[in-house]
This record gives structure tokens, C-alpha cells and sequence, in this order.
């Protein structure tokens, strides 16, 4: 494999486990989020600050990263608790806008400058190559999905999907409203922190503008486009929103543009995004697979 | 014998308007009892109380001799009140069995490894489709529920308020845009429901219904309470039959 290809995996391995987190958020849990680079970045700045500055190891820094993230998760997901749907798309926005910014103006982050010189991890006391760096990169989506199947199929999951479809109804069966949208903010967060340490000890240079409102639309993009509140939809999104690029480059300029228009449109005509249940696309792969579509007519 | 629901001197208040002003009744255990009145007359509201959506303005509810105030939803249909909505609201994305299977849950939600757990396991799944056989609609435990005729909604709302295995139901209107035999058997359901011990406070603007299912029955108006008795009694209250005749004039 050429490294440029290595390179490429290891950002579209990233970015799946982003998508796969804030699906959590926003699929399962039916919170909309504008603000989850926030998280990638709080992971990418816990993980790297804490190797550059105390000189802590990687397998010491990533977990940190995630822990930190998952709390920081839990302390602004308060704020969005009750608040309304479209209040909530601002609230996280702004969430976003002032995470950026801390990093941007408080000098203890870096300023402009960003963190630099972030190590790349070693194992067996020599430097990971990029083919190991993208096996391990791997290795946690593999991980990532094993706390999404977990997920969906517990009580906490199910409880997640209720409030998803009906808040009120949610509260009267017995689901905590507050409890469990903390718990999806947590996890989603927390697993936002993973991509964002494995993306700090790749790039080995972070800065605050890594992080900004664009980059949340493109992973909220990812996850539309697949297939919001299933597993294979972010999975995929990442993957074609992640190659597209690449295969054609000028499309780079104007990504978050191009995203952007196809989230509004996708919201628009197709909300379970191209690959979701019940989306145009299923429907027909499906019928082409002459798989029995399981339907319910009142009247028989 | 202590009352299992005591309304006691129970007001609302939204902003300007009394949607309830000093309501205060109360409902033996087993009992099934009818709340009746005009559109507007504060019953829906009253089972927001009941059920933690908002506090009363003034007043107090208890439920099992404990005062309700200030628990949230959650607690309160954990406690074992169950309830159904004027306009249905079941979970529409999920399947008919998982509609039920989130209200089993709710003694599992509370504690985090309990919550952890497979919710598909084998005792909660048959425990759900005993429900939901009960109800009549087993045979399409896996048809979404948005897919489902409003009927058969309604009859899902009921098998997801008795997985809180409730002592109390509240039905909101459970025969309201019903063909007469979907009628009919809810009647029935709801009737052997309260056979069976089931403690039931029903609205219900079909009078037929509200005779048939009811051994009492207290009628609001404009957020007061303006009669309570047997369907004999309310037929023949003055008070009644003026708030009745007052608003078809209205109409
Ligand atoms: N959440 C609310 N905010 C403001 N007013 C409300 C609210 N809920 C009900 N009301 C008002 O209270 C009155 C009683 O409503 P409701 O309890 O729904 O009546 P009913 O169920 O008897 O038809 C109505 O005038 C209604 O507009
Ligand atoms: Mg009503």
C-alpha cells in the first residue's frame, strides 16, 4: 500500500469513529448536534497537552483523552437538556464556537500556535509506522462498534430510541429524560475524544482551527448521508464522504459548502439519509434483492 | 380502606386562565370512576398533574398515601401510573414489541447495570408479548407502530401503560375517533381490566361508553367540579345537562 493511501485510511478511519459517535447523539438519542468537532478537538488537546507537556505515553494520553472528553460531554450536555429542538442545534453550535475559541485565545492551549510536536506513539520502545498506526486505527473502530452494538441492544439503547421518537410519551413509560440524554451525550462524547487523540499523535500539530463549526458539518454530513440511527450509515458516510475528495480534488474547496447544501437537502426530501431504513435507496436494493419487504395492510 | 388517587383541592393555572380551580376527589383501589365534561373543561390537564407533566398551581395529589409532588414523569410511571393520550403518542419508528418493551423497562432504567443489559432477553420479550396478546395484537408485534390503524394504536398505548405493571390507569379519551366495534372491544378490554383489579380513571365524551364502563362519575366544567355521583345521578343533574346543552350552542 502507498503511503499516500495509508495516509488517506487513517484519516477516513478517524473520521468513521466520529461519525459513529455523534450518530450515537443524533441517531440514537435524536439530539441534534452542530457542535461535535468541539469534542474531537477537547480529546485531540487533552491527549496531546498531556504528552507534550508531562511527557505521558500514548496508551497513558488516549484513555485520559477519553475520559476527559466524556465528562467535559457530560458538563455541556446540562445546558442542552431542555431545551427545545431548534434550540438546541444553536446551543451546540455556540458550544462550539466558544470550545474553539478557548483554544484559540487562552495561552495555556497554545494560542495560534496550537500544540506541536505531539510523538507518535511507539510499541516495543520503536516509533509506529503509518501501516501499525492505521491497524491500530482500526482495531478502535472495531472497538467503537462493539459499544454501538452494545448500545443498541441494551435497555439504555431502547430507552435512547424512546426518547427519540416521543419525549413525552418516553417520560410516561418511565424513561429519565435527563439521565439518559447525559449518558448519550457521555458516550457520544467520549468516543469523539478517541478520534481526537488518534488524530492528534497522527498529525503530531493541532490547532484550534482544526476543530471549528465546518468540520461539525462535515460529520454531521457523514452521518446523514448514510443513514442517520443505524450503525452502517455513519460507517458508510465517512467512507464516501471521506474518499470523494480525494478522487476529486477540486471538490476540496468547497466541501463544507457542498456538504452543506446536500445536508439541507438530504433533511429535506430524504431524512433517514440515502442509506437509512426505509430510504429510497434501501428500498430499492432491497427490492432488487427480491428480499420480502415486510409490510402491514390494515384492511387484509 | 385508604383511597389509592386523593385529589385534594387541585388548581391549575396558566397564566390567566383556571383550567382547574379547587378539584378534589378520590378513587378506591379497584374502582373504576369517569371524568367527564366539555371540551376545555380541564380533564386532560388533570391527568398532567396527575402524571408529573407540570405541579398543580395549588394543592396536592396522592397517590398510595404519598404526596406526588415534585417527582418527575419517570418517577411517577414507575411508581405504577400508567396512562394513554387524547391524540396517541406511541413510539412510531419502533416496532409494535418494542413499544411495549420501553415501558418494561422502567424498573430497569434506574440502575446502570440493570440498564446495561440485552433488553431482547427471553423474559421480557415473553412478558411483552403476553401483553400484547392480551390486547389483540400479538400477531403484529414486529409491524411499526406508525403502520398501525388508530385502533390498534390506541390499544398499544393501553398493553404499554399495563407493562408499567401499574396499579393505575388514566385512559385519555380511549374510544374517541373509534368504529363502533373497535369500540366495543375496547369497552370489553377495559372492562376486564378492571375485573381483574385494575384501578381505572377514564375521560371519555362517548356518554354510552361512560355509562356502561363507569360506577361513578365526576364532571368538570370550565375547571370546576361541578357534579359527582352514578351515572344515574349525573343523567339527572341539572348543572350537568346545562354545561351539555351550554356548549351545543355553542357549537
Ligand atoms: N400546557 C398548557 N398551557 C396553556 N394552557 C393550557 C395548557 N394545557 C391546557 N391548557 C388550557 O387549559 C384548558 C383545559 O384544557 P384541557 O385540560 O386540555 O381540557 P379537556 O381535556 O377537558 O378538553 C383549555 O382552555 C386549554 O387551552
Ligand atoms: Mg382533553
Amino acid at each position: 500500500m502507498s503511503a499516500y493511501i495509508v495516509t488517506v485510511s487513517i484519516t477516513i478511519g478517524i473520521y468513521v469513529i466520529l461519525a459513529i459517535s455523534l450518530n450515537i447523539i443524533t441517531g440514537y438519542a435524536g439530539q441534534i448536534s452542530l457542535g461535535h468537532a468541539a469534542f474531537f478537538g477537547i480529546g485531540a488537546y487533552a491527549s496531546g497537552m498531556l504528552a507534550t507537556r508531562v511527557g505521558a505515553p500514548f496508551f497513558v494520553c488516549l484513555p485520559f483523552a477519553v475520559v476527559v472528553t466524556g465528562i467535559v460531554g457530560a458538563i455541556l450536555g446540562i445546558p442542552c437538556l431542555r431545551v427545545r429542538e431548534d434550540f438546541l442545534a444553536i446551543t451546540t453550535m455556540g458550544i462550539n464556537f466558544v470550545v474553539q475559541a478557548v483554544f484559540l485565545y487562552v495561552p495555556f492551549f497554545g494560542g495560534a500556535l496550537g500544540i506541536s510536536n505531539i510523538p507518535v506513539p511507539s510499541i516495543h520502545g520503536s516509533d509506529m509506522t503509518k501501516p501499525e498506526y492505521l491497524i491500530m486505527v482500526l482495531l478502535f473502530i472495531l472497538l467503537s462498534i462493539l459499544v454501538d452494538g452494545w448500545l443498541t441492544r441494551s435497555w439504555t439503547g431502547l430507552a435512547l430510541s424512546a426518547i427519540r421518537e416521543d419525549e413525552t410519551a418516553a417520560e410516561m413509560s418511565g424513561v429519565n429524560l435527563t439521565r439518559f440524554k447525559v449518558i448519550a451525550f457521555v458516550l457520544g462524547s467520549a468516543m469523539a475524544g478517541l478520534a481526537g487523540s488518534l488524530y492528534a499523535h497522527f498529525m503530531s500539530f493541532i490547532s484550534a482551527t482544526d476543530f471549528g463549526f465546518a468540520e461539525s458539518i462535515v460529520i454531521l454530513s457523514m452521518v446523514v448521508f448514510g443513514g442517520i440511527g443505524t450503525l452502517r450509515g455513519p460507517i458508510i458516510g465517512a467512507i464516501v464522504l471521506g474518499v470523494a475528495p480525494e478522487l476529486f480534488r477540486p471538490i476540496l474547496n468547497y466541501r463544507t459548502l457542498l456538504y452543506g447544501v446536500m445536508l439541507v437537502v438530504l433533511m429535506r426530501f430524504q431524512p433517514q439519509g440515502l442509506l437509512g431504513i426505509d430510504s429510497f435507496v434501501t428500498r430499492t436494493l432491497k427490492r432488487l434483492w427480491k428480499k420480502e419487504t415486510r409490510g402491514y395492510e390494515p384492511a387484509a | 380502606m385508604n383511597p389509592l388517587l386523593e385529589i385534594d383541592a387541585v388548581s391549575k393555572h396558566f397564566e390567566g386562565l383556571k383550567a382547574l380551580d379547587r378539584v378534589s376527589f378520590s378513587l378506591g383501589k379497584g374502582e373504576i370512576l369517569g371524568l367527564i365534561g366539555p371540551n376545555g373543561a380541564g380533564k386532560t390537564t388533570l391527568f398532567n398533574l396527575i402524571t408529573g407533566t407540570f405541579p398543580p398551581t395549588e394543592g396536592t395529589i396522592r397517590y398510595n398515601g404519598k404526596d406526588l409532588t415534585g417527582l418527575g414523569p419517570s418517577r411517577i410511571a414507575a411508581m405504577g401510573i400508567g396512562r394513554t393520550f387524547q391524540i396517541v403518542r406511541p413510539f412510531k419508528g419502533l416496532t409494535v414489541l418494542e413499544n411495549v418493551l420501553v415501558a418494561l423497562g422502567a424498573s430497569r432504567y434506574p440502575r446502570f447495570l440493570a440498564a446495561a443489559r440485552r433488553f431482547r432477553a427471553d423474559d421480557s420479550v415473553s412478558e411483552a408479548k403476553a401483553l400484547l396478546s392480551r390486547v389483540g395484537l400479538l400477531k403484529i408485534s414486529d409491524v411499526k407502530a406508525e403502520n398501525l390503524p388508530l385502533g390498534m394504536k390506541k390499544r398499544l398505548e393501553i398493553a404499554r401503560a399495563l407493562a408499567l405493571h401499574p396499579e393505575l390507569i388514566l385512559l385519555d379519551e380511549p374510544a374517541g375517533g373509534l368504529r363502533a366495534e373497535e369500540m366495543e372491544e375496547l369497552v370489553s378490554l377495559v372492562a376486564s381490566l378492571n375485573r381483574e383489579g385494575m384501578t381505572v380513571l377514564v375521560i371519555e365524551h362517548n356518554m354510552p361508553v361512560v355509562m356502561e364502563l363507569c360506577e361513578r362519575i365526576v364532571v368538570l366544567d370550565h375547571g370546576i367540579k361541578i357534579a359527582e355521583g352514578s351515572p344515574e345521578e349525573i343523567r339527572a343533574h341539572p348543572q350537568v345537562i346545562e354545561a351539555y346543552l351550554g356548549r351545543e350552542e355553542d357549537a
